[in-house]
Order: C-alpha cells, then structure tokens, then sequence
C-alpha cells in the first residue's frame, strides 16, 4: 500500500460528502423516512438528465435546479398516491422513484447518450476519477471536493438555521402545526437539501450509497446516544472516521485479497465508497453489540 | 375578552371510510373546565384535531375568542394523545417543553437562558423537574403526559385543549392534572379535556358535551349530566345517523378530497 | 416502418417469441405475488431484495471465474449467488426488526445499502481484473431483453408457472396470512412457514427475472401491478387476476419497445409501460380512478337534481290541491293528470335554463314526465310514485333529523338539500321502520320546518 497526493483528496471529498449526506440524513432517518432517501437518490435523474438536455453542459447549476425540482417532485408524488390511490407508503413512494428513474434512465439512454453521466458512475461513485483531475491542474483542490464542500455549508446552515423547527416537526408535526414551526414547510426543505446532496455525492459515491452515507451514520449514533445533537454529532464522527478506514482498506486489505485471489499484476484497489459503506455497516453491528451487552450488563446489576 | 373560548358551527369531518363528526354545534364559555365524552369512536379525538385545523378538509365555522384560529394559536395550547409521537426520538423532558415556547423564540433565534427557565419552571409545576434532562421515552406514561401538560403549560394559553389526558396514568398523574386545572381554573384559563371515563366526569369538569358523531347535547354539566342524554348518546339510537354520515362521507370521497 | 417490419414485430420469429413468452410469465408471476407484499405492506422489502442481489452476480461472477477459468460466466453460478444474498439481505431486515431500535425504513435502508456496497466492492475487482466476459453483467444492473437465451426463457416460463401454482393452492392461506397474520397463528397456520415460502417464491421469481428487467428496476413489478389492480377492484381473487394482466401487458410492451428502440434499456421501458398502465387506471380506474369518482359523483348530483325537481313539482300539487294526502292511491291519478308550469314550480331552485331544461329532458326521457304544453307537464303515474317516495324519505329523514339526532332546525335547513342523495335504499327502510306508528296516520308526512 502507498499513500499518494490522490489518496488524500479522495478521504477529503468523501469527508466533505459524509458530512453533507449525514446532516439531512439525521432529521430522514429520525422521522422514519429513511427509504425516501433512496426514493430521491433515484428520482433526481430525470432531472440531471433534463437539465443537461437544457444547456448542453455537465457542470451548470440548471442541473441541480433539475434534480431538486426532481426530488420533492418524488416526495409529492409519493404524498398524492398515498392519498388518492390507496396504497400505504412503502408503495407509493417505491411507484414514484422507480417511475422517475426509469423516465431518467430512458431519457439519458436515449438523449444523452454522449455525454459522461455514465450510469456506472451514478451507481456505483467512484471518488478516484472524480478526483483525479488534480493531478494534472493548478487547482487548490478537486472540483468533487468543493462542490461537497458547498454542499455541506448549505445543509449545516440549513439545519443550524431550522434546527428548532426541524426537531419540532419531525417529533411531533401536530403540535409543530399548533405553535406555527411550518412542518411541512421544514418536510420539504429537507426533501430539497436531500436531493441537492444526492446530485453532489453522485459522482463520488453513486446513488445507492448515498443512502449508506444518510442512513447509516444516526442508525450506528442512535445505539449509542439519546440526544439529539450529540446524535448529530457522534454520527459526523463515525461518517468521517469510515471514510478514512473505507479508504485505507479499499486499497490494502481489500485491494491485496483481490490481488491474491486473482493473481492480478500490480498493486490494486477496490471502490472506496462500498468499503465506507462496508466499515459502517462494521459499525452498525458494532453499535448493535454494544446495546445489547449495556441493557444485559443494566439487567445485571438491577 | 370573549366570553365564549371556543364556538363550533356546522363541524363536519369526513374520512372516506368512515365519518368522524357530523354537523357538530357547541362552544365552551371562557373559564370553564369543559370536558367531551362519547362512546368509543365517537370521534372525540377528531372532533378536537378538526378543531384545531390537524385534520384538514373539515368544514364549518370555528372560532376561539371570537376569532378565526389562525390569528390566535398563541392562545391555544394542545395535548395530544400520548400515543401518536415517536417515543424513540433522542430528546429530552425540558426539550419537548421548550416547543410549546416556540412561538416566543422565534425564527432564526436561539433558545436562551430565560427561555430554560421559564421551561424549567413548568417542569417543576408539574413535579417532572429532577426528571428534566431524561430521554423522554425513558418516562412512565403518567410522566409523558406530565411533560406534555408542561409544554402546554409554559405556552401560557388561555385555553388548553387535551385529548385524552387522563388515559393510562397513575393516580400522582391524575392528581397532579387535576391540580394543575383547578390552578388554571383560578387563573382564568379555559380547559377543554377530551375523556372517556364518565364516573368523573361530574367531578372534574363544569360543562359538558356529548359526542357522537353529531353534538347529542352541550351545556352546563347538571343540564347535560342526565341519565335521558347519556340514553341518547350510549344507547343504539343513533345508528341511523351513522349511516346517513357514511353515505355523506362516501360523497364527500367522491368529489376528490384525499383519504387519510 | 413497412409493413414486412410490422409482421416482424407481430409474428416474431420463434426465438424471439419465446422471449415475448418468458417476459409475460416474468410479469404474471410478479404481479400475482406482488399484490401478498402490497397487502403485507412490505413492498419496498422487494427494493432492497434487488439491490442485494448485486454482490451475489459479482461474486457468483468471480466464483466461476476461479472455479472455471476461461470459460465465461456461468449464469446459474450467478443466480445461485443471487439467490443467497437475496435471501440473506430478507433475513437480515427481520432479524435487525426484531432485534435491534431500528424501525422497518431503516431496516430496509441498512440491509439495501450494506448488501449493495459488498457488490460495489466486487464489481470494482471484476473492472480491474479485466477478466472476459464481464461486460455482460451491465444487464443484470439495467436488464436487457435481447441478451435473453432460449434455456433463460424456458426457466423463467416454468418459474411462473410454478409461482402461479402455489399462489392458487395456497390463496385461502396466503389471505388469512395478508388480512390477520396473528389470527392466522392461532388457527394453527404455520404462518412462518408460509411467509418463508411466500419470500422465497418472490425472491426466486425476482432472480429469474433480474437480467430482463435489472436489479434497479425489478422490485418495481412487484409493486405497481398490484397498486393498479387495486384501482379496480375490491376482491382478492380479481386483484390478482388484474396484477398478473397489468404485469404481463407491461413487461411484454416494454420488452418490445426496448428491442425495436436502441439504446432503450429493458429494465426502463418495462417500467415506463407498466407505469402507463398505473396512471391511466389512477385516472380511469373504476374503485378509485379519479375520473369514475368524478363520473359517479355527477351521476349522484343528476340524480339529485331529478329528485328535488320531482320533489318541488309535488310539493306545488300538494299545496295547489290543499289536500292532504290520507290516502294517496285515490288522488294519485287526479294529481298525476294535473299539469304545472315548469317556470314557476323550480323557482325556488335557484336553476340556470340550461339546466332546468336538462332535467326536464332526462325525466321526460325517462317516462316520468309527460309535456302539455310549451311551458307546462304533467307527472306520469311512475313519477308520481317517485315524487311521492322521495318526497317521504326527504321529510322523514328531517324529521329525523331534528327529533332524533338533535340537529338544529337552521342545520336541518343547510342540510336539506342534499338529503336525497345521502340516503340510500337501505336508510330510507329504516326511517320508515322508525316512525312507523306515524306512517300509518298518514302516508305522506308535512313537511316538519318551513322552507324558506
């Protein structure tokens, strides 16, 4: 294993996107929306796709207005089929993103075939060509990484603005309503930070593992916290912490067993961002030890 | 001030499998403890989640103090019932008090000292100080609705609307609400409970309203109180509106409002 | 086109509709066991169920490529490998649902993305290694139709047959399952056995199906089907007969879109078509379509319309006659033959023209009414009849109303209007039931407050 200038930009931009994944992922996965984070993963390519189409570009902020505008399309679709179809949640919302994505899927296959959205790299991220570019430009840093960064400063201003009410309402949306804290305002502001930190962690870490990177952080924090912010908090710190030991292993452990499998030639890697995932999900398991050996050692002594 | 706290016109709610309240008139004069009681299902809880605008699609004239809710919801704090929030979410018994003082804090504010305090001191009213900084799903149900008394409490309306609070708590609970509307009572605040237990009902409230499905009667609790009333409103002699309000609710679907 | 491509695509060459065949069946199987998971409120376990599978194509991939080097991808290596993560990604979701704080989304969210990392992992090995071959795994991801083998078909056929088999001979125990699962328990159903059995059938039916429609896309046949049928109808039975058509009709118009449409991936188009037929019946669906409700809901309002207009003519007769109608047999006639002036009896209606005449015609059409002259009818003997039952269910729901349900005499008044078309056959027996010692005084009640 060799530790290169690429290696630190890559634990940089997947930091810089656990942090922006993780800020909205809290509020997700406390009000049990945790799937709709995966709805808007999905849903938001029609409207990459679309903005795309509009200006002929990749790197253009109609292309983000397009996925956000995707996204809490997604989250009012799924409401509207709740509503008037008759099917519980879980349904309308799997009717709804799996519609958009197809619609996306389709449109990108057909319209926009040329360019490099290249759907491997939607699915499944990968954070060494999204850095790469550093190599060989006078950049300070990698446009991954301050696109993440931007991205993380609007969701932690987000959420340090609305913190109240965001607590409030994804606590208790009844009473929210009663004392005038907007719930559903604040339900949809979240869908909207959700889907732009979808589109910026795209290319890093695909939009499956977006999901890994909103979930599973407060899933592990909640196993060892009740409070709210050091939830936050602690969740911040297992993202950031499994973006560095991610990576570490993506290019020894990982990297050497495939190597030795495979007798495959030179010093390798696997993708980084299933190994953040695959240390979270460590975490996770870890965090599930850890309850259970408390409440048995609690029963113990009382 | 008003001397009514809380008019009800033509209160209709309708779910599309069910309907929940009909054509339901009543007001609640200021200062009184006013309770509601009906049979199971009777859509008491509805009744007051359509009064406060929870449940939309309802329709009918409401109006507190005289005026429309929207430009009071100051003046009105609300009880919920204890089962519908999460009682997994990490926060705190002092937390879920300072909501109620959100309107007071503001946008874009912090919660500040004074705020903790005036928090803190509601707590205390209602015995759950030392018990502040617990998680509030680590509380005995008696002692959630403790919290929540205090989260209106703190709101410092002049009508609280409670839905259920004397469900499934213990008898410090009890007492301790009692107390505390007795407390309100002197203070001048309007108390409007929804309960289901009728052998107190006489004892802990001075004006009365039976549900079911439509308002069967309201007033004072002796005029209301009567063993002919609570005939009408127990007894099966309703089911007939009952199916006339379902084949108006099933009509009401029809016309596109959402189901719930 | 020319017609020699039309034929083509509507006569296809056996191979081919070998396919169109596989691809129905894919669709029936996931359809029917589809609508279990819509009633057990579990669909999105089939998302995370899909994606999961990604690490068992990659491994499975990797597997025969050490087992069987040089040989290409084994593919039932692959749906073996599939089928144990798809299995294992289930019992996983239980098991955390079970055992651990985290609630079913979460569950759900854990599982998906664990699973799918792993694959990410593998995929990222097989790019590297640069083996053979692995170029065809894109369609497990996208689905692709054409890619399809004559033996894939076949398997997919017997699959939904036997799916659809075991679905028939286990329907009253599946139900029972769906509708009450601790009922179930305590008949003595092995309902764990049952829901292995029901996860197992999907999960076989969602690998099978996998490099048609692609791990992304496949959970979506297991949803919408069902959530359209249940735009139809009520019952089980035809929920699942209409499930398995939408799921077959979808996947059979997707898989031919996405061979006569380059670039188009199967999984997307089976998806968009099944899609299609989702709105189009949100919109014309008969139980809850939009557009029926709102059919149904001016079929009430014309039937409103007829009554109140029937109802204001005898109320005219009524008062013209000062008769009270002790015994309305021996007026009948009399009253039937008198004429009235259209204008003057809907004056209180408050009608514009259009619809004045527009009611008139449908009752003339009806029989109910006869013309006497340009401005003036007469009730027939049936519209009679039906004047006088309408008008008697109006007063005695009134009636009613304000003696019985306690609703004041100005909300009687509100509400008076749309009296007929809330009560229905059934209501108007038990009123009549209700104040039957009046009714034998009187067969036609007054009215019992003052119209204003």
């Amino acid at each position: 294993m060799t530790w290169e200038l690429l290696d630190t930009w890559i634990v940089a931009t997947a930091a810089m996107v656990a942090v922006a994944c993780v800020l909205p992922g809290c509020f997700l996965y406390l009000s049990r929306q945790s799937m709709m984070s995966h709805g808007i993963a999905h849903a938001v390519l029609p409207g990459i796709v679309i903005g795309h189409l509009c200006t002929g570009q990749v790197e253009t902020p109609a292309l983000f207005i397009g996925a956000i505008v995707a996204g809490v399309i997604c989250a009012l679709l799924t409401r509207f089929l709740q509503n008037h179809s008759g099917v519980e949640e879980g349904a309308a919302l799997g009717i709804s993103f799996t519609f958009l994505f197809a619609v996306g899927l389709a449109m990108q296959r057909l319209l926009a075939d040329d360019v490099h959205i290249e759907p491997s790299h939607v699915l499944m991220g990968n954070l060494e060509t999204a850095v790469f570019n550093i190599l060989f430009t006078d950049d300070l840093a990698p446009e991954a990484f301050w696109r993440a960064s931007v991205a993380s400063v609007i969701n932690l201003l987000f959420i340090v603005i609305f913190f109240k009410e965001l607590t409030f309402s994804t606590f208790d949306p009844n009473h929210a309503d009663t004392v005038e804290a907007r719930p559903r305002l604040m339900y949809y502001g979240l869908m909207t930070i959700s889907a732009l930190t979808c589109v910026v962690a795209f290319e890093a870490v695909g939009s499956i593992l977006v999901v890994a990177m909103m979930i599973l952080p407060p899933a592990i924090a909640s196993f060892f916290t009740k409070r709210l912010k050091p939830l936050i908090v602690l969740s911040l710190a297992f993202a950031l912490l499994s973006t560095l030991i991610g990576h570490l292993l993506s290019i020894s452990l990982f990297g050497d067993i495939a190597q030795l499998l495979f007798r495959l030639p030179r010093s390798t890697s696997t993708n980084t961002a299933g190994g953040i995932t695959l240390v979270l999900c460590a975490f996770l398991g870890l965090g599930i030890l850890w309850k259970s050996i408390s409440t048995r050692l609690q029963n113990h002594t009382s | 001030m008003s001397s009514t706290a809380l008019e009800v016109n033509h209160l209709t709610v309708c779910y599309e499998k069910k309907p929940a309240v009909w054509e339901a008139d009543m007001s609640v004069p200021t200062g009184s403890m006013a309770g509601i009681v009906g049979p199971n299902g009777a859509g008491k809880s509805t009744f007051l989640k359509a009064v406060l605008g929870i449940i939309p699609n309802a329709s009918g004239n409401i109006s507190f103090f005289g005026q429309p809710y929207k430009k009071v919801k100051q003046r009105v704090a609300y009880v919920p019932q204890r089962e519908s929030v999460d009682w997994d979410y990490p926060i705190s018994a002092v937390e879920v008090v300072l909501m109620g003082l959100y309107k007071q804090v503001g946008l874009f504010r912090w919660v500040t000292k004074e705020h903790r305090k005036q928090a803190e001191e509601a707590l205390d009213r209602v015995g759950m100080l030392p018990f502040a900084s617990r998680q509030i799903g680590e509380l005995s149900g008696g002692q959630q609705q403790r919290v929540f008394l205090a989260r209106a409490l703190v709101q410092q309306a002049d009508l609280y609307m409670m839905d259920e609070p004397f469900a499934g708590i213990d008898a410090t609970t009890e007492k301790v609400i009692l107390g505390l509307m007795q407390d309100l009572k002197s203070e001048g605040a309007t108390v409007l409970c929804v309960h289901h237990d009728l052998p107190t009902v006489a004892d802990y409230f001075d004006h009365l309203t039976m549900l079911n499905l439509s308002v069967v009667a309201s007033g004072k609790m002796n005029d209301v109180f009567t063993k002919e009333q609570l005939m009408k409103c127990y007894g099966g002699r309703l089911e007939l509106l009952t199916k006339l309000t379902d084949s108006l609710a099933k009509l009401e679907g029809l016309k596109g409002s959402p189901t719930h | 086109m020319d017609i020699s491509h039309l034929t083509q695509i509507l006569l296809p060459a056996h191979n081919l509709r070998v396919i169109y065949l596989g691809v129905c069946s894919l669709g029936i199987a996931a359809g029917m066991l589809g609508c279990f998971l819509l009633f057990r409120k579990r669909s999105l376990l089939s998302d995370t169920v899909g994606h999961a599978t990604l690490p068992g194509v990659a491994g499975g991939f990797l597997l025969s490529a050490l087992l069987y080097p040089g040989e290409g991808k084994n593919i039932f290596i692959l749906m073996l490998g599939a089928l144990v993560f798809g299995w294992l990604s289930v019992q996983v979701v239980q098991w955390m649902m079970r055992h651990t704080r985290l609630r079913q989304d979460a569950a759900l969210a854990v599982s998906l993305t664990g699973f799918y990392a792993l694959g990410v992992v593998l995929l990222s090995v097989i790019q590297k290694s640069g083996l053979p071959d692995s170029s065809g795994l894109e369609y497990y991801l996208y689905g692709m139709v054409a890619s399809m083998v004559q033996t894939e078909a076949w398997i997919l056929c017997g699959t939904a047959v036997a799916a659809t088999l075991l679905t028939t001979l286990l329907l009253k125990e599946l139900n029972a399952l769906c509708f009450d699962e601790g009922y179930a328990q305590t008949q003595g159903l092995p309902h764990r056995w049952l829901d292995e059995t029901l996860m197992t059938l999907c999960l076989i039916v969602a690998i099978v199906g996998l490099q048609t429609v692609g791990l992304l896309l496949i959970m979506a046949l297991f949803i919408i089907p069902p959530a359209t049928a249940r735009l139809w109808t009520n019952s089980l039975k035809k929920t699942l007969a209409i499930s398995a058509l939408v799921g077959a009709l979808g996947s059979l118009i997707g898989a031919l879109v996405s061979s006569e449409v380059e670039h188009m991936p199967a999984g997307a188009a089976i998806i968009l078509a099944t899609s299609l037929l989702f709105f189009l019946s949100l919109l014309i669906g008969r139980r809850k379509g939009l557009l029926s409700r709102h059919l149904e809901y001016y079929a009430i309002e014309r039937r409103l319309a007829e009554n109140q207009y029937l109802r204001a003519v005898f109320d005219g007769l009524e008062a013209q006659q000062q008769v009270r109608l002790f015994c309305g047999l021996k007026f009948s006639r009399k009253l039937a033959m008198t004429d009235f002036l259209i204008r003057d009896t809907l004056a209180k209606r408050n009608w514009t023209t259009t619809k004045q005449s527009a009611i008139t015609r449908s009752l003339l059409k009806q029989g109910l009414l006869t013309l006497t002259g340009t401005e003036s009818a007469a009730l027939t003997d049936k519209g009679l009849n039906r004047a006088i039952e309408t008008a008697k269910t109006h007063r005695l729901t009134e009636m009613y109303l304000l003696e019985h349900a306690e609703v004041a005499q100005k909300n009687v008044h509100q509400y008076v209007e749309r009296i007929e078309e809330i009560t229905t056959p059934e209501i108007a027996n038990d009123l009549r039931d209700l104040f039957e010692e009046r009714l034998q005084q009187e067969l036609i009640p007054q009215e019992p407050h003052e119209v204003k």
